[in-house]
């Protein structure tokens, strides 16, 4: 009988502190945070999605070597030499043109190894973590501002002073060789040129590019 | 009631629809209210918040947006159930507990039937509810439909003895089985003083009979911790299963009327039903509408935040606690009462 009594005493007071508790709880603030509305702040050094501020970036690959997973792929042409790319904000001076910057946001496993090596500062990881798609290839995120039409015309502009200046190379040569043997026929190499330039300047650039080139040209072999 | 709706209304038919489906409004409106509370009162228990979209402010229109889901849904019979048990089930369920509301005195001015044996008729009709469970479970020829079924009619006939007794110990105090004299013999504010003539403050017996009478009630609604019938965690709903759609939405319905009722019943027989707690203050047949819901909703409220707290009986415990404690205590208490009244 006193058992019994204990028993029932035990019960409803163990009743009741749960009870208490669970009372407690429905008074206490909860803990839900209404997501799209209301967000959790990030800690400082947070590492999520990559960003790239395509104006400062170089095309040095520093952050393309730098990655583990090889998500960065990076394409570059030379810039020609009337073509002045500007600086970056950090005050670097950008040679070459960058025509492919892509980072594989499905292959990247945010280490944030490719964010350090950067001489301008300009791969970062910006506080954005819901870029959720529906296909795989949308992960892939293309930085470069330039088309691939601007691309190509840089390319082609870039073989066009490659090939000038393999000619002025070896007319130099030429003239080098025929200065160690005495005497000097300047003539035929320049007359080549002459010949070779209205075939290769189909662009209206052209015109103004030969009087300027020789003056660069002497620069850039420096 | 009747007078006043016969002063508008034209008499016969009518006036008996409009006074019968007052009820089947009021349980209706609290469905959608209670279900809404229960999620509300389950969110912030666990520090959750609970529905906060539908509707605007906290959520308030999620039942109403769950009822015009459920009326979409297929009504689904299995193959190999029995179609008209099956279909006729959530019906039988309702009538009960909406049966029930008959005796129960929603105010002063309103019962829906003033039967003397009113007590007794709500006690009876209930016990339907049980029939259509294992209706319910029988029908849907499926395992865990019927090992909910079994339970509840297992569960049903134990409870219903403490339910009775206790029932019974206030009857000793009252004399009278209808519920509307219950309520006016409790009217006043005499008792010490301060406290209102209710009969939870006649003795301190009757706080013991409340508290097993809450116990058997929390049973007879199937809630937690005697949510076996269904216990969706391990039976996968119980005799519910194979419900889908308003059918399912119908023994919800039934299960949250029930609770009501019980409330209701408890408010009435411990608590002064429409009677207002400070005496004449706030009194009269709306007034009185107002606190008898209230009092029925505060028990409701009692009967989720218990949810939230215990865990459920197994069955054999559930036996076990009804025939070797709440029954016995029933008892004795009866007695206690019975010769308290003899010598007070």
């Amino acid at each position: 009988m006193v058992k019994l009594l204990s028993d029932t005493y035990i019960t409803f007071k163990s009743i009741f502190v749960g009870m208490g508790i669970t009372f407690r709880h429905l008074l206490k603030r909860s803990v839900t945070l209404q997501y799209p509305r209301e967000r959790e702040v990030m800690p400082e050094r947070v590492r999520l999605k990559l960003d790239v501020n395509i104006d400062d970036c170089i095309g040095c690959r520093l952050c393309e070597r730098a990655c583990p997973v090889e998500c960065i792929a990076i394409g570059t042409i030379k810039s020609t030499d009337d073509d002045d790319l500007g600086e970056t904000s950090t005050g670097h001076k950008k040679r070459l043109w960058v025509d492919q910057f892509d980072i594989d946001m499905a292959k990247c496993c945010y280490c944030e190894l490719c964010v350090h090596p950067c001489p301008t500062g300009c791969i970062t990881m910006v506080e954005e973590y819901e870029y959720s798609v529906y296909d795989r290839n949308d992960l892939v995120y293309s930085f470069s501002a330039m088309t691939p039409e601007e691309a190509g015309k840089a390319r082609v502009k870039l073989e066009q002073e490659e090939e000038m200046k393999k000619k002025k190379k070896e007319a130099a040569k030429k003239v080098r060789e025929s200065k160690k043997i005495g005497s000097a026929p300047k003539n035929p190499p320049k007359e080549e040129k002459s010949g070779e330039s209205p075939a290769g300047s189909s662009k209206e650039e052209n015109g103004d590019e030969s009087p300027s080139d020789s003056s660069k040209d002497n620069n850039s072999t420096k | 009631m009747q007078e006043f709706l016969e002063s508008f209304l034209p008499a016969g038919p009518l006036v008996v629809l409009v006074f019968s489906i007052i009820p089947l409004g009021v349980i209706l409106v609290y469905a959608l209210f209670a279900i809404w509370l229960e999620r509300k009162v389950a969110g912030h228990i666990q520090d959750r918040l609970g529905p906060m979209e539908t509707g605007g402010w906290h959520g308030w229109s999620q039942t109403l947006a769950d009822l015009l889901k459920m009326i979409q849904k297929e009504d689904l019979v299995p193959a190999r159930a029995d179609r008209f048990l099956f279909k006729m089930a959530p019906f039988i369920a309702f009538a009960a507990s909406y049966g029930a509301f008959v005796a129960i005195p929603l105010s002063s001015g309103y019962i829906g039937s003033m039967i003397d044996i009113g007590v007794l008729y709500i006690v009876a009709i209930t016990s339907l509810l049980s029939v259509s469970i294992i209706m319910a479970g029988w029908a849907s020829n499926n395992k865990w439909s019927l090992l909910g079924a079994m339970r509840t009619a297992a569960q049903t006939v134990s409870y219903e003895i403490p339910t009775v007794v206790t029932i019974l110990s206030v009857i000793v105090v009252t004399g009278s089985l209808n519920l509307m004299h219950i309520s006016e013999m409790q009217s006043g504010n005499s008792f010490l003083g301060f406290l209102p003539n209710w009969l939870i403050f006649h003795s301190p017996f009757m706080v013991i009979a409340f508290v097993l009478f809450f116990i058997a009630s929390l049973a007879e609604a199937h809630r937690v911790p005697f949510d076996l019938p269904e216990s969706e965690s391990e039976l996968v709903g119980g005799y519910q299963t194979e419900y889908s759609g308003m059918r399912w939405g119908l023994f919800m319905l039934t299960e949250y009327a029930d609770m009501l009722l019980l409330s209701l019943v408890g408010a009435t027989l411990f608590f002064g039903g429409w009677n207002s707690p400070f005496g004449s203050f706030m009194d009269g047949p709306l007034w009185g509408a107002f606190w008898m819901l209230s009092k029925g909703m505060v028990l409701v409220f009692v009967m989720m935040w218990l949810r939230w707290t215990l865990p459920r009986l197994r069955v054999d415990q559930l036996m076990n606690l009804c025939w070797k404690y709440l029954i016995p205590a029933t008892f004795v208490n009866l007695i206690f009462i019975a010769l308290w009244e003899m010598i007070f």
